[in-house]
């Protein structure tokens, strides 16, 4: 019998051990140690939203939507996301918001607000002027209200669209 | 009902990160380990209460918290085996004089620490002069003199 064996064999003076548990345990510690680094690394690298692995910027196959965003968010968190979108010069533009994104998330604020906004089963449509080269740029705050996977998407009416897949943890 | 998936949750995960840290972690407590432990109790607050500042929800946490911890020590007196999963057992790290260097490093406690135990629990000067050093559940280490 080996040394190490022979230490790790359970005493049952002073004190009864049980020395297979315990080095599960101790195995379990170890584990546990680099699950912890694991999950610091992952955070720092933006699992956990904020960082390269959450952060987005997505571009409509037009080209006429750009919309910057977050994949991961925490419940009640906030995040912003900036939209840019281009439209005709001088006129009006129309964003939709589909449903889905307004049942996970509520707008904190939006600059610039717009002209006309109108609400439908479908979300909401949000109206703005454009400016004088037809861009439209919108800052939006989110606030994460629901838990879990949300498929929304963000389009321009008439134009390109941009589906949103984003996961928000509780 | 989300004050008691909140507790839950929060007592659960807590559970097993000390399980993680060790039994080390918070048995001989230094001030630096004091301020780290209020700290700890601070970015939990949040999560547990949530938006909600009102008596009623913090009674409720409370109450939830103290049902779980209640819950589980008559769970554990029924059953030895998993009461020895949650607070571990006693593991002896001095026999007879002798170090059990493997066991020690294991359980991530130095010579240094069994000798100040051993100091201010007894006046020893030496490791000859234990006959067990034993590192307890709650993390403390108990000398047994020759």
């Amino acid at each position: 019998m080996s040394l190490l064996e022979q230490e790790m064999q359970d005493r049952v003076h002073p004190v009864a051990e049980d020395l297979t548990l315990q080095r599960k345990v101790w195995r379990f510690q170890r584990v546990g140690w680099y699950v912890l680094t694991a999950v610091v690394i992952l955070t720092l690298l933006g699992l956990f939203s904020r960082g390269p692995l959450s952060s987005l910027e997505t571009v409509s196959e037009q080209g006429d939507l750009t919309v910057q965003y977050e994949r991961f968010h925490r419940a009640g968190g906030t995040n912003p996301m900036i939209v840019q979108a281009t439209g005709q010069p001088g006129k009006e533009i129309t964003l939709s918001i589909s449903k889905p994104m307004l049942d996970g998330f509520s707008i904190e604020s939006i600059q610039p607000q717009p002209v006309r906004s109108v609400g439908s089963p479908q979300g909401l449509s949000l109206t703005f002027p454009t400016d004088k080269n037809g861009h439209v740029t919108l800052f939006i705050s989110w606030r994460s209200d629901g838990i879990g996977l949300f498929k929304s998407q963000i389009s321009v009416v008439g134009g390109g669209h941009i589906p949103l897949t984003q996961f928000i943890y509780p | 009902m989300d004050a008691v998936l909140r507790a839950g949750a929060i007592y659960l995960a807590l559970m097993v990160l000390f399980k993680i840290s060790g039994r080390r972690s918070l048995g001989e407590l230094t001030s630096f380990d004091f301020v780290l432990l209020m700290v700890i109790g601070e970015a939990t607050q949040q999560a547990l209460l949530g938006d909600d500042f009102s008596v009623t929800n913090a009674i409720l946490v409370i109450v939830t918290l103290m049902v779980i911890d209640i819950g589980l020590s008559l769970v554990k007196r029924r059953s030895k085996r998993l009461a020895k999963l949650i607070d571990g057992g006693p593991t002896i790290i001095v026999e007879n004089g002798a170090f059990l260097r493997h066991r020690m490093h294991e359980a991530r406690v130095q010579e240094d620490d069994i000798l100040e135990a051993a100091r201010i629990e007894q006046g020893f000067e030496r490791v000859e002069q234990i006959k067990y050093a034993i590192l307890e559940r709650n993390g403390k280490i108990s000398i047994i003199p020759a």
